[in-house]
This record gives C-alpha cells, structure tokens and sequence, in this order.
C-alpha cells in the first residue's frame, strides 16, 4: 500500500530534523498603498474605464478586434445586451463562440491588478477562459491593497473554484517576446463603478 | 549515458551568437525580477516568512498530507498516492483507460517531466497534448524543457516558425512571435475542445482546505479542466502548504521571483470538481521522503518552482539547459539531480561558480551555494571528483599551506608571462581553451604594499 508506505517514511525521515513552528498569519505591512488600480492593469495588459464610459469600452475593443456578435452580461445595460442563453447547466462547450462576456469581480487587489471570481452560478466556469473578451465590472468598495488582505476578505472558499485574474491572457514563450491573447481571452477591460 | 556538464555544455556553445543570445534573454528575466521586487518594500520579509512556513511544513509533511487527504475527500476530490514514477503513470493511465479516455490535453507540471509520463501514455495509446505554448513547441521538436519557466527558451523564433511549418502548416518563413501564437491559439483551440481529460500539475496544496492551486499566463490550465470532464493533478508531496491563508506569502513572491510580473494571470483555485466532473489528485513522493532524512539538503524541498535561480546563474544562462542532463536543470536541479543518481550527474555540483547569486534570489531561501558545496565533498566521499580537478586542489592546498613554497611561486609565476602561447594554451589549461589569461603583474601584492608603506615616509 504506497500510503502507508509514504506515509511511514516521511515519517521516520521528518524526525532527524529540526521542528519549526507555523509563524502564523503575515502581518501585512501595508506598504504599497500609493499604488493606483488604474496604473496596474494597464501594467498587466488591461483596459480600464469607469462604468458610464461603457460604450467607450465596447467601441476600443471594436476598433482592435472588429465586429463582435455574440455576448453574454451578467447584468442589462445600456452599452451590452445577451444575445446568447447561458445557465450553469449549459454544456461548457456550448460557451466557444463567446465573443465578449461581462462579469462582476467579488473583489480586486490594487498591487497586481487581480480580480478575484468565484465559480459562477450562471454559466458554466469554461465560459471564463473560452470568450475572446472579458470585461469585470468592479465596485470600488472590493478595492482591497495586497493579496494578505485578499485572502483575509476571501477567508473561505465554499466554491469549486476560484480565480485571480490579472489581465488578459499572455505568453512571452517564443524568444521572450510578450504576446497579449494566448490561450485564453485576448484583452480584458476593467469597469469601475461609481463609488 | 549522461554526458558531463563540460561536455555537452561545449555543444551549446558552439552556436556562439545563439549562446550569447541565451545569456541575455535570461539576464532580462533578472533584471524584471529585480525590479518587481524593488517594488515590494517587505521583500525580505515575505521571503523570510515563506522559508518558515515552507521549512514547518516540511518538519510536519505526514499529517499536513493526511489533512489535505481528508478535507478534499470530503469535498469530492479523489487523492491517490504514488510511491514512484511508475506508480504514478500507472495510477494516470488506469483513471483513462476505466473511462476509455485516449485524448489528454495537459499543463505545465515539471513532475510529469520528472516521471516521463507522456511517453508512458502515448505507448499505451493515449494522445497527450502539451498546452502550454513553450511546451507545445519542445514537444513538436521531441526534445525535453530547458527551462522550468520558459521550456523553449534555447530556440530562436525562426527554429519556432521552421517547427510550426511541418506539424502546423504555417506560412514558410513567416517567425513573428504574434502569428506564431495565433497560430498555436486556434491549433489548441480544437485540442481542448476535444479533450476528454485535463492533467495539470499544482504550485500548491493547501492542507487546511484540500484545495490544489495552479498558476498560469496563458490559461491552458483553466480550458484544460473547465472542458474535460476529468480532472488528474499530478503533485509532488513537497507541494503542500498548511493554510489558504499561507497562499498570499506565496502567491506575491512566486510570478514576481520568475518573470517580474506581480501575479500570474491567472491563479486558480480547484476547491472540488468542476459541474458534472471529477477530480483527481496523485500524490507523488519518488524520492523526496528520502530528502527529509538530510539535514544539509532538506531545505531543497522548499522549492516553489518559480526558476529564478536559473535565471541568474552565469553558468545556467552560459551553458543552457539541455547541458545539464537533468529534468531541472540550473542550481536547484543541480543539488536534486545527484540524489536520484549520484554516478550520472556527478559533474552538476561543479556546474557553478559558487557566486551565491542563486541563494541570493531564491524566494524561499533555500541555501543553494552551500549545497552545492556540500555535494562537491560528498561526491569526493565517493570517489567522484575528477582527477585533474583533484590534482589542481591538492596542489594548490599544499601551495597554501606552506609560506615558502607560497613565495617561490609568486616570483616564478611571472614567468607565466614569458612563455609562448602553444605552451601556455596548451590543452592541459582548461581556463585558456575559451578565454585570455589575466597578466601577471610585476611585483607582486606584498612587495607593492612595501613600497607604499616606503613611498609614504
């Protein structure tokens, strides 16, 4: 049985050194506070705007990519409509033609831009990597300074996944060269809220 | 048969211009390291809190694992262990075959690199696509990663367009980074989309919740397990952290340690199976249990991974890392290497200057210089240095160690300079096969801090 056997022999092996303990939680220093969200994203390859500019968004986004037909929001707007059914019981291939999907961050993270979601009950989660363009709708209130006070505001995971996301998807592996839309959505644009 | 480190380090050299290439690329992936951690004031800090969590967990890994067996039993994921490479390519294959699975698209994991497991699949029938684009690239051109980060950084974009012409039928000539990527975007596309399982490996395992986290740029891993039903992480027992909360420390020292980005696009946290799927996680110990019994190398068990002592080792970005004959090349690779098989890589403890750059970088302090110091007499123990090597020391030891000798040396070695150059380049003097000898001064440091301590008065 490889369990016991690993399990005895890490065992025996863990005795011959030293015992440390946990050094707890890390106090986070709160040292970067004069950081801007804005600057971040645009750091990691992002679009950002505030949430009455959103047909500025869309229009940015048509004139780099060109025409978009098939969208899916979380919520009706003014500037993007669903135009394709989406629940969580939609077979997550069904998602692959996606061309713009708007969500709502629980929360972002000002050192690197990170917007956290968790697994969403409207769609199947594929739908997150399989659009060719994602637009997160953030509430300022979320804003919080580094990763320790994210995880402190997560506290929890009750949901089969979660994801930080910084910025589109990108690659630098040919020749070190950085190439923004890899696998995943090619741009990702940033709505703020009014506070 | 494993070739020495010299050996086939003189093959990469032979490409001088690429080699020098090679070199500056990885400086480039320093320089952003540097200045990514420039910006994080608390830098020292997060490394030194990382090293104690990883350096406690490590002293308690037995229970840290049955804990995270437990809570992500209970949260549905299945946890299999796996004693050895074989045991973990069997435990792979058998969760296929049960399901009649024969397309696997796969993410980064440098332990189904350490296990030969494509290899293994694909004789069994099963096709294994590398998603990753660098490793895509390498596994077109049938050739291991040389870089744990950036596996296709010993190719030029052009050997990169010549590689997609014949497996993708991409436009001859044409080696723009952007239509390359493209390229391998909608090629993959269909490969995830027809997937039938997703193996990915894990950054880490977090006791406290079960849950396994995978960091990416590109976001293979996420297509990768968001479209199979399937989902197999392979995971080497090293890989657990006690708490969720652990995950910040790590998290802000690991992308910015390897690539200078503040965080990876995306960090994905598996907490359960997707809707209507599975999840499996192997547990692989092969070896690193026997690393815990060593006092002097344990701390290479805190490895996260993140390549940037790689990236600043003079010898690594010099020599690349094919040159190193080992799944992990560069210093962490050689420390790790010899303890699988001491004979075959008995050469890396010596692929090093001994800088100390490594240590300096390593975002979880694991002491690298000194391990490789300590191998260096290890493999002396057995037997293992190699005889020029061992002369030179020998001599120089006696020089050293004995004031007169030391002295009739200094004056005759100026005559160094008066020999002619098929006797001084000759090829007993390794050092001047590649570079110019320095000059011998004139007088030497004593006599020159005489006439000072003279010229003062």
């Amino acid at each position: 049985m490889s369990r016991s056997k690993i399990l005895s022999a890490i065992r025996s092996n863990e005795n011959s050194i030293y015992k440390s303990e946990h050094p707890g939680v890390y106090k986070s220093k709160n040292n970067l506070q004069n950081l801007i969200y804005a600057e971040q994203i645009k750091k990691v390859g992002g679009f950002i705007y505030s949430f009455s500019e959103g047909h500025e968004a869309i229009l940015n986004l048509k004139t780099i990519f060109g025409e978009m037909n098939s969208t899916y929001s979380y919520k009706e707007t003014d500037f993007i409509k669903s135009n394709i059914p989406l629940h969580f019981q939609t077979p997550p291939h069904d998602c692959k033609n996606i061309d713009i999907l708007m969500i709502k961050a629980e929360l972002a993270v000002i050192e690197n831009a990170a917007i956290w979601v968790t697994d969403p009950l409207e769609f199947p989660r594929s739908a997150l990597f399989l659009t060719q363009h994602l637009i997160v709708v953030v509430d300022p209130t979320t804003m919080v300074n580094d990763m320790h006070a994210a995880y402190q505001k997560i506290n929890k995971l009750n949901a089969n996944f979660g994801v930080f996301i910084s910025g589109p998807s990108k690659t630098a592996d040919v020749e070190q060269c950085l190439v923004i839309g890899a696998h995943g959505p090619r741009s990702l644009t940033i709505l703020m809220e009014e506070k | 048969m494993i070739k020495d480190h010299p050996q086939s380090a003189k093959e990469f050299l032979k490409d001088n211009k690429k080699a020098a290439w090679h070199d500056s690329a990885l400086w480039f992936l320093r320089e952003k390291r540097d200045r990514a951690a420039k910006e994080v004031p608390d830098w020292e800090d997060l490394r030194s809190h990382a090293a104690q969590i990883k350096s406690h967990t490590i002293s308690h890994l037995a229970s840290y694992l049955e804990e995270f067996e437990k809570n992500a039993n209970n949260k549905g994921i299945h946890v299999h262990w796996a004693e050895t490479a074989k045991d973990h390519n069997e435990i792979i294959y058998d969760l296929l075959k049960k399901r009649s699975m024969t397309k696997v698209v796969k993410s980064k994991s440098m332990l189904t690199e350490e296990c030969h497991l494509n290899p293994f699949l694909e004789k069994k029938g099963v096709e294994v696509i590398d998603t990753d684009l660098g490793e895509r690239i390498i596994q077109f051109n049938n050739e291991p990663p040389s870089h744990i980060v950036v596996p296709a950084i010993h190719l030029k974009k052009e050997e990169i367009g010549v590689i997609f012409e014949k497996h993708l039928n991409s436009e001859k000539g044409n080696a723009d980074p952007k239509y390359l990527t493209e390229t391998a975007r909608q090629h993959l596309r269909e490969k995830f989309l027809n997937a039938q399982a997703g193996i990915t490996g894990a950054n880490f395992g977090i006791a406290e919740t079960g849950t396994i986290v995978v960091c990416t740029n590109e976001g293979n891993a996420d297509l990768g397990t968001s479209l199979p039903p399937l989902h197999i992480v392979s995971m080497g027992i090293e890989k657990i952290i006690p708490k969720f909360s652990d995950l910040s420390v790590f998290l802000r020292l690991l992308a910015r340690s390897a690539t200078g980005q503040p965080i990876t696009t995306y960090s994905s946290h598996f907490n359960g199976p997707n809707n209507n799927g599975e999840m499996h996680v192997v547990l692989v110990d092969n070896g690193r249990s026997k690393l815990l019994a060593q006092k002097d190398f344990v701390l290479a068990l805190n490895c996260i991974r993140c390549g940037a002592c790689l990236n600043t080792c003079p010898v690594y970005r010099r020599t690349g890392g094919h040159s190193y004959g080992y799944t992990i090349p560069g210093p962490i690779g050689s420390v790790l290497a010899p303890h699988k098989d001491a004979t075959s890589h008995k050469s890396l403890p010596f692929a090093s200057s001994l800088c100390g750059s490594c240590t300096a970088v390593c975002p979880v302090k694991i002491d690298l210089h000194h391990q490789l110091l300590k191998w260096r007499e290890e493999l002396d123990k057995k037997g293992k240095t190699p005889l020029p090597k061992k002369l030179a020391m020998k001599t120089l030891s006696l020089i050293f160690r004995n004031i007169l000798l030391y002295k009739l040396i200094s004056k005759l070695k100026r005559t160094i300079n008066l020999m002619p150059r098929f006797i001084l380049y000759s090829r007993l003097n390794k050092w001047g096969a590649e570079r110019e000898m320095p000059k011998i001064p004139k007088s030497t440091f004593k006599q020159q801090y005489a006439k000072y301590k003279k010229d003062q008065k």
